[in-house]
């Protein structure tokens, strides 16, 4: 494990980058680890593209600088490429393939790109790994629990020194009883899904 | 232990996660303050959030008042009853809060009375990122600025130690990256609320007539000259280390210093202020005479700077000053590690070996859209046809603040005027007669009551020609929904009352008001247009509900049936994207597709006016 661990969310605003950087702060304040995540509240939240930091060790400022981030967790394509250059050659790429097209591009009569287009561009620059968490949430009954499945897969792709019994915490923790199961579960899809793309 | 829980743990010493935001809620709980009262804004809302679920379990009375000034106004009425109380607000708000803050420093205050501002450099959520430690000048009141969440926490309390001990309000100062930075805070225990209440009849400390006035501003900087001096105040840090340089710094600013100076191994010792008004020369005095180098990393105007440089030359200290006036680092949008990099790096003269980072790729922007569902839209909607079929094509479009400011970009672009809180009516109140021009004005529920009520009234006294459109979604929406003096209270239900916008508008006058539900689009259609052809101020009240409200109702209960395209149906005019463009509908080949996870099922696509051939229906099949 790194003494320093840069992860950087993005997605579109209601796709649920909060509720992961939320997941994966608690997790490494349960563990121990000395954490700092800058959020993004108000206007900005409403469907636009969003990101949050999330700085793992020995660190105090809450924004990772330009090309530090360590791994990008990308809830969206497109959002995974305008973050590029916060991240480095080094750096580890989680994409969901789940489409949002920006409402722009429907008004200008103008089709999203293809998912395949879109990987292959990043694939070209970094190492990516993509699931789409959307369907896989499906299984637990709760789409909602897609930002956990990519907290977990990321996590488990890119070592933050985190264990599975903290982030286990952090969902108790975090989620109401009722909504506990189904993100255990997606916890666990996750890791799974982790594996099977190593492979 | 539940977060909530944790929050209000009477005995504290615990380790949380917290955001600045919810720190400052956990400082007031532990403060023991007796009331607290804001107006919603980005960045300061989450305090709110806190006070507004945990207020009567810990025996606090919270309120969302009409606007800022109003709750400093009912702070200080507690305060003058000698009760501790908080109000909090953004930037912004507290330029309306000003005025009854420029005359509050001179009385002085009973019961400590703490003031937050949460500044927003870069403008995140805002119209501008103005320096709020400026009014902490202007007034002559203690500023106190945070760096972590934990000192957010911490320094709440001696905010509130010191406001009682000179009697005068603080205004403690956080920005963004303070107030929405998530980091362990450790809790303290809870004081108990101090709850009697007094009131001294007829001595006349809080009025401002002159003749009293000239008396208190003697004492207010008699104050100030004191607490410059007062050693009890432990808000300033020195960090020393090796060598013959020094910085001096407050704020978020400290974070970035830190990394770098650790990252670099840099030979800078750090002064860190937590009290910046007044200065407390003598600290800053030494610290110059000790480090002949001097770097100042603040964000937005060189406050510290501009006193430390005046500092400096009133003790004949020869120092060597780098800051902003000197061009080292910037005087605009908010700081990051990288900016005070550059900046440390230039004064030092050190080269430091950074990779640049990749340029950005281009990819399409995503700016922030109205919700799925929105019952904004479905008004901007209506209103450009209803202009489009008078022909009216001269109207200038005057909005305001909240989420429908969204509706001044594609493909609505309703919006020649966005100025400040109110100012949509405010600005329509201009457009009389003599000048023969007309305006269409937009403004939500709570803005209406914050500032546009004045407005409303010039504009009936002085005969404009407006119509105005009061997107009345039951809501303070943009800031995260929080209740509105037209909407009953959920939480608070049992003691609060509603007030009509109709009676309003009616009692000031407006010819003519009408109520309409943007779902039925052929009705708002004809209300638009009718209010539309009548001269004078006529108001629509666009009433529906922000539909993350009742997103929220719907799931609680049952879930949320979504609208689907027949393809067989749709003709690839695409005039759904163009002029109705919900987030849910993109283009897939020749046809239109709705995504069924962001769809929210308000129908209003359905409709004629937004799909002429019938394409799109409800989808009872949908998972
Ligand atoms: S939060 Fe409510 S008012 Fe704001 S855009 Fe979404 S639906 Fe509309
Ligand atoms: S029903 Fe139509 S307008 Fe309403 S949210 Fe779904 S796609 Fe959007």
């Amino acid at each position: 494990m790194k003494m320093q661990s840069n992860v950087v969310i993005c997605g579109v605003g209601g796709q649920g980058v909060l509720t992961a950087g939320k997941l994966l702060s608690t997790a490494a304040l349960s563990e121990g680890i000395q954490v700092v995540m800058s959020e993004i509240h108000g206007l900005a939240q409403r469907g636009g593209a969003v990101s949050v930091d999330v700085r793992i060790g020995n660190v105090l400022g809450p924004i990772v600088p330009d090309g530090k981030g360590d791994l990008i967790i990308a809830m969206e394509p497109l959002e995974a490429l305008r973050v590029l250059h916060r991240s480095s050659r080094e750096s580890v790429f989680v994409v969901n393939t789940q489409k949002i097209p920006p409402v722009s591009l429907g008004i200008a009569h103008r089709e999203y790109p293809s998912i395949e287009s879109l990987v292959s561009d990043l694939k070209r620059r970094r190492t990516v790994f993509t699931v789409n968490a959307l369907e896989l949430a499906r299984k637990t009954g709760e789409l909602r629990t897609a930002s956990t499945i990519m907290v977990s897969m990321a996590s488990a792709l890119y070592d933050t020194g985190i264990t599975d019994e903290s982030f286990l915490n952090a969902i108790k923790r975090l989620f109401p009883l009722r909504y506990q199961k189904a993100n255990i579960e997606a916890f666990d899809l996750g890791r799974k899904e982790a594996a099977a793309v190593v492979k | 232990m539940s977060e909530i829980d944790d929050m209000i743990d009477p005995k504290g010493n615990k380790i949380l996660l917290l955001l600045g935001n919810e720190a400052i809620a956990r400082g007031v709980i532990e403060a023991g303050v007796a009331s607290a009262s804001t107006y919603p804004g980005t960045p300061s809302s989450e305090v709110g959030d806190v006070l507004y679920r945990v207020a009567r379990k810990v025996g606090m009375r919270f309120e969302y008042s009409v606007n800022e000034k109003v709750a400093l106004e009912v702070s200080f009425a507690a305060s003058t009853l000698g009760l501790r109380s908080f109000v909090f607000m953004k930037h912004v708000g507290l330029n309306v809060a000003a005025d009854a803050l420029m005359s509050i420093s001179y009385s002085g205050v009973k019961g400590g009375l703490v003031i937050m501002s949460a500044d927003d450099p870069s403008m995140h959520s805002s119209q501008n990122e103005q320096d709020n430690r400026l009014y902490g000048q202007l007034a002559h009141i203690p500023v106190i600025e945070p760096s972590t969440p934990q000192e957010a926490k911490d320094f709440i309390i001696s905010a509130f130690e010191l406001s009682e001990r000179y009697h005068i309000p603080v205004l403690f100062r956080t920005t963004t990256r303070v107030s929405h930075e998530r980091s362990a805070v450790k809790t303290g225990p809870v004081a108990g609320i101090r709850k009697s209440i007094s009131f001294d009849y007829g001595k006349m400390d809080f009025n401002s007539l002159p003749s009293l006035a000239r008396q208190h501003k003697l004492n207010l900087e008699r104050k100030m000259r004191e607490i410059a001096h007062d050693e009890r105040i432990s808000l300033n840090r020195m960090i020393e280390r090796e060598g013959s340089w020094g910085a001096i710094t407050s704020g978020v600013g400290y974070s970035y210093l830190t990394d770098i100076i650790e990252e670099y191994d840099l030979p800078v010792s750090v002064l860190k202020l937590g009290l910046t008004n007044p200065l407390q020369d003598n600290i800053i005095l030494d610290f110059m005479r000790k480090y002949n180098n001097i770097i100042i990393v603040e964000e937005l105007d060189p406050y510290l700077e501009t006193k430390i440089r005046a500092l400096a030359q009133l003790n004949s200290i020869s120092v060597k000053i780098y800051g902003k006036m000197d061009g080292y680092f910037p005087t605009d949008y908010e700081y990051d590690g990288n900016v005070v990099l550059r900046g440390v790096a230039r004064a030092m003269g050190l080269k430091i070996d950074e990779k640049a980072p990749e340029p950005a790729v281009k990819v399409t922007p995503r700016p922030p859209v109205l919700c799925p569902g929105c019952p904004h839209r479905a008004s901007f909607f209506i209103v450009k046809r209803a202009l489009r079929m008078l022909k009216i094509d001269d109207a200038i479009i005057s909005s305001d603040i909240g989420c429908y400011s969204l509706g001044a970009l594609d493909p609505f672009d309703m919006g020649d005027i966005i100025i400040s809180m109110g100012t949509s009516v405010g600005y329509s109140s201009g457009m009389v007669p003599e000048f023969g021009k007309r305006s269409v004005t937009f403004i939500g529920d709570s803005t209406l009551f914050h500032g546009g009520l004045p407005g409303i009234v010039n504009a009936v006294k002085n005969n404009a020609q407006t119509t105005i459109i009061v997107l009345d979604n039951r809501t303070t929406a943009m800031t995260g929904q929080q209740p509105t003096p037209s909407a009953l209270d959920p939480t608070y239900e049992d003691d609060m009352k509603e007030i009509s916008i109709e009676s309003t508008l009616k009692g000031i006058g407006v010819s003519k008001v009408v109520e309409a539900d943007p779902y039925d689009l052929k009705d708002m259609l004809h209300k638009v247009t009718d209010c539309l052809k009548t001269p004078g101020v006529t108001a629509i009240i666009a009433k529906r509900e922000c539909a993350i409200l009742r997103d929220r109702k719907i799931r609680r209960v049952s879930k949320i049936v979504p609208y689907h395209v027949i393809p067989d149906k749709c003709t690839g005019c695409f005039r759904c994207v163009t002029d109705f463009s919900c987030p849910a509908m993109s283009i897939k080949g020749n046809k239109v597709v709705i995504d069924a996870a962001l769809c929210d099922g308000c129908g209003v696509c359905a409709e004629r006016f937004v799909c002429p051939y019938g394409a799109i229906e409800v989808d009872e099949n949908a998972e």
